[in-house]
């Protein structure tokens, strides 16, 4: 079954999305940006960017905002106010619906609609690789039945099931994740490139209903722009006595800043506008160089956020609730990233506004849940949990070591081949942590178990394999083999990302807040490990050479070697003098094994140097091998 | 004698469709899995061809002034330092759109005024468009003729062709 896109047909800009491994992603148009213009020049069948940047040459022939001719009546008040503003000609069609005349051939809005439908098909196609044949297409909440028809027969011309027909605010309620278990109180304010909506959902039982909606058809983030237009070019004027207005070269370049340092403003608290050579006076070249506020921005576009709250106001008495009753309020469209704007929802509703979602992206990711819900992606896939923190094993000198790192999405499985901390161990304990401290003991005991059997062998031989495993229900399975016999033991943990909130982020801070005592803790067994497999390799080596070395030097070394082992035994030590004396015996390993190669070098050529390298440099590696993972006995 | 329990023909049903409802997400998800590495294999490359966009477009608004300061001044030290610069942006896959005097096309070029002269050709390019790596990094903002070839100004405003 192919998948169900979710498309947010927008007046200004439109989105699409899609469920993919268990949650909604935004899908790149083919221009590489994740929402697209809605702008149409049907006669070249241009949509898009494209169409947007030909709009100027060819205004009669490119249409914007058909979302508002949708399902409308030519003599209604929606459509008469449009053809005010439009460039392209508005018509009365058969049973007077409002039509497109252009080229000399007419066009339903649904036709038009349904080329930014088409886009959204074949881009959806394009990512996913597959053909695309059924799509959520969303609609604002006050649209009456003909224009959702409309809307849906769009989808029909441009080869798509429609599913469903949502209303954009329960979209971005479902983006925002509302729709788990809670009943509640949303209130949806939008705030997009062209219109304003607000909306009061009330959510029961993972049913949305839309208690009441308003708005204003005709506001929205250009006017925002305006503004700001505005002001650079009337201080510009008082400045310089010149009217940027005239030049449209500079008013083309004014509008790109101005855009730019509204966004900037959403961040820092002040930004410079800066054009160079923007025109000319008396043949002297003039710049641009302007400081803009975030206060001052604030001040200019304040009576547009005003403008806001009315229709809030009524929304709430239409649907006959207090603001002490809401919920939720979360935002959506681009304009809700400016701070003023949340603060004046903030204080109008008297409750912080969630703001989790990305604002431009909120309506196609709800649609493309619904879609999920529909073919039924959603129910089984969010399932999916992931550990809440690491689980590993204990390792030598009380060290946990991880195997299966936090945030690991189940089901999942990690092997890792463990071996022995002393010579003939016959058995090893396998002791399961779970926890982000690097000590043991600091972190919680799942359980243990116990795998014998090992054949006598030098530490560091025998192969243990540890297997975790934790399925999709959070029960954990670990077992741990001996390569060499085949046996194997093992032990099963029920729920072992069951935990409360509280205790992961418990256990979280935890970490935080010990971690350089940690570290600490955690040098001082590294650099014990570390000494105590050069006491057991010298050793062996001291002995295995017999009579190689004079009893001088065994003497010496075995001198040194004792006192690492007494610093190493001492409660009270530490990292820095662990490693004093171990350099101290390393120095003088090497010293008299350098001096025994060269004797025996020199004594006999011919009697195999290269052997007793050998043997030496394997010392090395495994001291390597010892710090890393063996399993405590 | 045991009794043997049947389950009952709804209960075979039941989990027989179960075990369907489960391969299907299991398939599904594993196409979901496979779709994804191929589109991180493909983005692997793009990334690589891609990284630098936000920062070019950066630099090309300084070029942009430097430029303007140049037509200005027309210093021919700062015309080879400007050269220089680009020079440089192109061994990084950047590419100058050619604008001026070709026809005015979408995928390229911002139309952002409509003046006299020859229909649907470029008489002025306003702001350099470039593409990166064989894509569109930022179109030409250009000047476009409306047809109208007028010896005054005021007569090609007015006039549009069609």
């Amino acid at each position: 079954m192919s998948k169900i896109i979710g498309i947010d047909l927008g007046t200004t800009n439109s989105a699409i999305a899609v469920m993919e491994g268990g949650s909604a992603k935004i899908i790149p148009t083919a221009e590489g940006r994740n929402t697209f213009p809605s702008i149409v020049e049907p006669i070249k069948n241009l949509v898009g960017d494209v169409a947007k940047r030909q709009m100027v040459l060819n205004s009669e022939n490119t249409i914007f905002s058909v979302k508002r001719l949708m399902g409308q009546k030519f003599s209604g008040k929606q459509a008469q106010k449009t053809k005010e503003i439009a460039p392209f000609e508005i018509a009365a069609g058969k049973d007077g619906s409002a039509i497109i005349k252009l080229g000399g051939k007419e066009y339903t809005p649904q036709e038009i609609s349904a080329k930014i439908l088409q886009k959204a098909k074949a881009d959806a196609e394009a990512y996913l690789g597959t053909t695309v044949t059924d799509a959520v297409i969303t609609v604002p909440a006050y649209f009456d039945d003909s224009q959702r028809q409309a809307t849906k027969q769009a989808g029909e011309i441009a080869g798509l099931n429609v599913q469903r027909i949502v209303n954009e605010p329960t979209a971005a309620a479902l983006a925002y994740g509302l729709d788990k278990g809670k009943n509640e109180t949303v209130v949806v304010y939008d705030l997009g490139g062209g219109t304003f909506d607000v909306s009061i959902l009330e959510l029961g039982d993972g049913v949305f209903e839309v208690k009441s909606t308003n708005g204003d058809t005709f506001l929205g983030g250009d006017d925002f722009d305006h503004k700001i237009i505005e002001y650079i070019v009337s201080e510009f004027k008082k400045e310089n006595g010149v009217d940027l207005a005239q030049d449209k070269q500079a008013l083309q370049r004014i509008k790109d800043a101005a855009e730019k340092a509204k966004i900037e403003l959403s961040s820092a608290t002040e930004t410079e506008v800066n054009q160079p050579f923007i025109t000319q006076r008396d043949g002297n070249p003039l710049h641009l160089t302007m400081k803009i506020t975030r206060a001052k921005l604030e001040e200019l576009v304040d009576d547009l956020i005003q403008k806001t709250i009315e229709p809030c106001k009524k929304a709430l008495a239409d649907a006959k609730i207090e603001k002490s009753a809401i919920g939720e309020v979360i935002l959506v469209g681009g304009m809700t990233r400016m701070p003023k704007v949340q603060q004046v929802v903030k204080e109008f509703f008297g409750k912080e506004p969630n703001k989790s979602v990305n604002p431009d992206e909120a309506v196609a990711l709800g649609a493309a849940i619904q879609g999920g819900v529909i073919s039924g992606d959603v129910k089984d896939v969010l399932l999916l949990d992931v550990t809440p923190l690491t689980l590993g094993i204990e390792t030598m000198g009380a060290v946990m070591t991880p195997l299966i790192e936090r945030n690991t999405t189940v089901p999942s499985s990690k092997s890792q081949v463990f071996s022995t901390a002393s010579d003939n161990q016959p058995q090893v304990e396998i002791h399961i942590l779970q926890g982000e401290r690097p000590m043991a003991s600091d972190n919680k005991t799942l359980g243990s178990f116990i795998l014998d059997g090992i054949p006598a062998a030098p530490r560091g031989i025998p192969q243990i394999e540890v297997t975790f495993d934790i399925d999709a229900n959070g029960i954990l399975n670990v077992s741990a083999k001996d390569k060499a016999t085949g046996k194997e033991q093992k032990i099963t943990i029920k729920n072992a990302t069951n935990l409360s909130d509280e205790e992961v982020e418990r256990m979280k801070q935890e970490a935080e807040k010990y971690a350089e005592d940690d570290k600490k803790k955690k040098e001082l067994v590294d650099k014990k490990n570390e000494a105590d497999t050069l006491i057991i390799q010298t050793r062996k080596v001291l002995k295995d050479s017999g009579d190689k070395f004079d009893s001088a030097a065994k003497e010496e070394i075995e001198k040194s070697l004792n006192e690492l082992e007494e610093e190493i035994k001492k409660p009270e030590t530490t990292t820095e003098s662990v490693d004093a004396k171990l350099k101290v015996a390393t120095e003088l390993v090497q010293k008299h094994a350098e001096a025994l190669y060269k004797a025996a070098g020199e004594k006999d050529k011919a009697e195999e140097p290269k052997a007793e390298e050998g043997k030496a440099e394997e010392a090395k590696t495994d001291t390597k091998t010892a710090e890393e993972g063996e399993v405590v006995n | 004698m045991v009794k043997k329990t049947q389950p009952s023909k709804t209960e075979i049903e039941k989990i027989l469709a179960r075990a369907e409802e489960h391969e299907t997400n299991y398939k599904r998800v594993l196409a979901d899995y496979q779709n994804q590495e191929r589109r991180f294999k493909e983005m692997q490359g793009q990334f690589v061809k891609y990284a630098n966009a936000t920062l070019l477009e950066k630099i090309l608004l300084n070029i942009d002034s430097l430029e303007m300061a140049q037509s200005h001044i027309k210093d021919a030290g700062l015309d080879i330092v400007i050269k220089q610069f680009i020079e440089t942006l192109k061994t990084e896959g950047l590419q100058l759109i050619e604008s001026d005097g070709k026809l005015f096309d979408p995928k390229t070029m911002d139309c952002i005024e409509v003046v006299s002269g020859e229909k649907d050709k470029v008489i002025e390019t306003l702001t350099k468009g470039y593409l990166l790596n064989e894509k569109v990094l930022r179109p030409a903002k250009v000047k476009v003729g409306n047809g109208v070839i007028a010896r005054s100004e005021s007569d090609a405003a007015i006039s549009q062709s069609n």
